[in-house]
């Protein structure tokens, strides 16, 4: 379940980290595993991450040990006593801008399942700036809980869960166009978002947009039609499978794209396969794919 | 896996740049029209070459060739608010919460637009402290 947000603070959850922040630190998704904070267009801190190699042998003390030499900053110790209720879940490190007591970086790696987390704040942590970020890093969920089933993607003002064999292939902020890929083997799924949808309503239909964005060539006779809502979903005869793997394309595919005009939204979803697609994925997909006020 | 040691150089640059204000150049030429969609008209840079074949051929000689350009909704929107006061984070602010989007996302389009704005000659930047 997901903490109900609240006028101060607000989930996010990106490629399996999921965690609280304060509403007016504004997430900014800078890599697949990497996320930058900022408060009035100035940064706060950041947040990286690496999941285990499965090769890997090192043990935490020495992962910490590098990965502190690495970043060139002295090691803080001892650990303030705020920061030691964390070592239950954690193995850590914190590291000190210079000489001082003031923590400038931390390293943690999940005793759990040995994720490493790097933090590397831009403000000094003092006062209310301190205790918030001591919060938002009680809040952090680096692993899938056993109950859980799919992974959750909360940013911007979406949320979807993807299946936990997807892994993210691509993803692109652009103005007004969020835009997520993900892939397992052949199979392909895209996510999109588009904002001033009353705006390119205006210009363009429904069905253009599907089409413009899944670079697809669908006529206006074989979309279904729903409120609010164009999709397609192919069926293509043996003959028109063997020439779009000639091709080099997918064969089948299955589009939807809807309009939320409360929201002044797009969402949309395109799934691409070399089998036809299982209607239970699309089906979930398209449950737990919402959009909300900003 | 490294830090990235963001230099406060880079930090404050951004943070220059957005505490910048951008003021109408007095010399582009536009008007608004009637759906509040901003419309320019500008001189389309000739070659020697070019100016004396549009003088030949051209009836009025005088006339200097123009191109013209219409601003959409969002774009006449920002337009509107460069009053030589706000700077380009108050456009920010104002744009996200006029269509509801993010801050990443409004600093985005607000700047790419601004920056063509540049380009174009509309509009000159000033520093925060002039």
């Amino acid at each position: 379940m997901i903490a109900p947000d609240n006028e101060q603070w607000q989930t996010i959850s990106w490629n399996a980290i999921r965690l609280e922040r304060p509403a007016d630190w504004e997430p900014i998704v800078s890599g697949k595993t990497h996320i930058l904070f900022e408060q009035e267009f100035r940064p706060v801190f950041e947040l990286r991450w690496q999941r285990p190699g499965k090769r890997s042998r090192e043990s935490m003390d020495a992962a910490l040990a590098r990965i502190a030499r690495e970043s060139g900053l002295p090691e803080l110790t001892p650990i303030p006593p705020h920061w030691k209720k964390y070592s239950d879940k954690y193995a850590i490190k914190l590291l000190a801008a210079d000489e001082g007591d003031i923590p400038k970086a931390a390293i943690f790696i999940c005793r759990e399942c040995k994720s490493t987390l790097l933090f590397y704040f831009f403000k000094e942590l003092t006062g209310r700036l301190h205790q918030d970020m001591l919060q938002l890093i009680s809040s952090i969920r680096c692993h899938q809980e056993s109950a859980e089933s799919g992974v959750l993607w909360k940013i911007q003002d979406f949320q979807v869960s993807t299946p936990e064999y997807f892994s993210l292939s691509g993803y692109n902020f652009g103005a007004g166009l969020t835009r997520l890929s993900f892939v397992h083997k052949g199979f392909t799924m895209h996510l999109c978002r588009l904002a001033g949808a009353g705006q390119r309503l205006r210009d363009s239909s429904l069905l253009n947009l599907l089409n413009l964005l899944g670079d697809l060539n669908i006529h206006e006779d074989s979309a279904r039609y729903r409120e609010n809502e164009v999709s397609h979903r192919s069926y293509p005869s043996i003959t028109q499978q063997i020439r779009c793997r000639i091709r080099r394309e997918s064969p089948f595919h299955w589009a939807v794209l809807r309009h939320h005009p409360e929201l002044d939204r797009i969402s949309g979803l395109f799934f691409f396969d070399k089998k036809p697609i299982p209607e239970n994925l699309v089906s979930s997909m398209e449950e737990s794919y919402e959009i909300f006020p900003l | 896996m490294k830090f990235s040691h963001s230099s406060s150089e880079q930090t404050l640059s951004r943070s220059e740049s957005l505490a910048c204000i951008p003021v109408h150049n007095e010399s582009a030429s536009w008007q608004e029209l009637d759906n509040g969609e901003i419309l320019f008209s500008y001189a389309i840079p000739l070659s020697r070459f070019f100016q004396s074949l549009h003088r030949r051929f051209s009836r009025n000689q005088a006339e200097v060739p123009t191109r013209k350009l219409q601003l959409d909704q969002m774009g006449s929107f920002v337009w509107k608010l460069i009053d030589g006061k706000n700077s380009v984070k108050d456009i920010i602010r104002i744009f996200a919460t006029e269509y509801r989007v993010t801050s990443q996302e409004a600093e985005t389009a607000v700047s790419s637009f601004l920056k063509t704005l540049g380009q174009r000659g509309f509009i000159v930047l000033y520093g925060a402290e002039k």
